[in-house]
């Protein structure tokens, strides 16, 4: 199978963003088969920066580019912050990447937040004094 | 682009979302060309929409803003591409209904609102303490600045402390700015 039969010019961009890094993979609609991927770390020299809306922005432009290389127009959108214990929000880089998508000449389908919620969850870090700064 | 999210708000904020005859959950709507429907009994907000320019990320901060204790104004700031919220919750320094999260809110908010006024004029962001949590508004940079400064105040340290990391920092990143253009225009904050 050649890549445009595969694609189908549909495919999900599987954002991840905490406070200390965003990931951007974008796969097939299956969510199995890796088209591009690319994260924030990438982009920048500094740790620190990782995180950033700019660093964000820089690893969507790279793999929306990959992925336009392969066939791909259309795209859906899953949004994911760190879940579990930790916090529920995505990072500031979500929104920097969904920015560059559309304005990377993608059509965007569905925006979906799949961060993991839990039922009842493990105990969350700190001990029972809670977290000394 | 298609999106359906429900999230729940304080009921005391409820009527700031909605505003004086609907004006504030109008505006949201407007700008981020999302659909809004408010329950408030319960205080669910289910946000949804399917229009291609919507904004459905930016109607969600905006109204986690305004539940955090922000007014219209303030959180129309997130308006601004390159400015964020962030909340810090207390919880997880200290339980939910100590004396210590009273004592670390007006440790922040100070006599008559000071130490926030002086925090949100030298870091040039929007503090909002409300309930168990701190709130700011502000660009990336401006507010990991200011949450190491609410960290000190919540170690203990004096006020003083807190105001010389921001004015130091404020200082450094004026000089870097006239090292990059040489002896370029600098542009004040």
């Amino acid at each position: 199978m050649s890549i445009s039969d595969v694609s189908k010019k549909w495919g999900i961009v599987h954002i991840f963003s905490s406070y200390n890094n965003t990931i951007v993979h974008i796969t097939d609609l299956s969510g199995s088969e890796t088209i591009a991927i690319s994260s924030g770390g990438r982009h920048v020299k500094a740790d620190r920066f990782q995180a950033t809306p700019y660093a964000a922005m820089k690893a969507a432009q790279a793999a929306a580019e990959i992925a336009r290389s392969k066939g791909i127009e259309h795209l859906h959108i899953r949004v994911r912050a760190v879940g579990g214990v930790g916090g529920r929000t995505p990072g500031p880089g979500a929104q920097a990447v969904i920015r560059a998508i559309a304005r990377g000449g993608f059509r965007v389908g569905k925006i979906e937040d799949v961060t993991p919620i839990p039922h009842d969850t493990t105990r969350k870090a700190g001990g029972r004094r809670g977290r000394r700064a | 682009m298609i999106f359906d999210k429900t999230i729940r708000i304080p009921i005391d904020r409820v009527g700031s979302v909605v505003g004086k005859s609907g004006k504030t959950k109008l505006w949201i709507e407007e700008k981020c060309h999302v659909n809004l429907d408010i329950d408030s009994r319960s205080g669910e907000i289910h946000i949804s929409t399917d229009n291609e320019t919507s904004n459905p990320l930016l109607a969600v901060d905006l109204i986690r803003s305004i539940a955090h204790g922000f007014s219209k104004v303030n959180a129309s700031n997130l308006l601004d591409e390159d400015k964020f919220l962030s909340v810090i919750d207390l919880t997880q320094y200290y339980k939910k209904s100590s004396h210590s999260i009273s004592r670390i809110k007006s440790r922040v908010i100070g006599q008559n609102g000071k130490a926030r006024k002086v925090m949100e004029e030298i870091s040039n962001t929007n503090i909002s303490v409300y309930g168990h949590s701190i709130s700011i508004i502000g660009s990336f940079e401006q507010i990991k600045l200011v949450e190491n400064a609410i960290n000190l105040l919540i170690s203990g340290a004096q006020h003083k402390t807190a105001y010389d990391l921001l004015q130091k920092s404020r200082t450094q990143a004026k000089l870097d700015r006239l090292q990059l253009w040489e002896d370029g225009p600098v542009v004040e904050n």
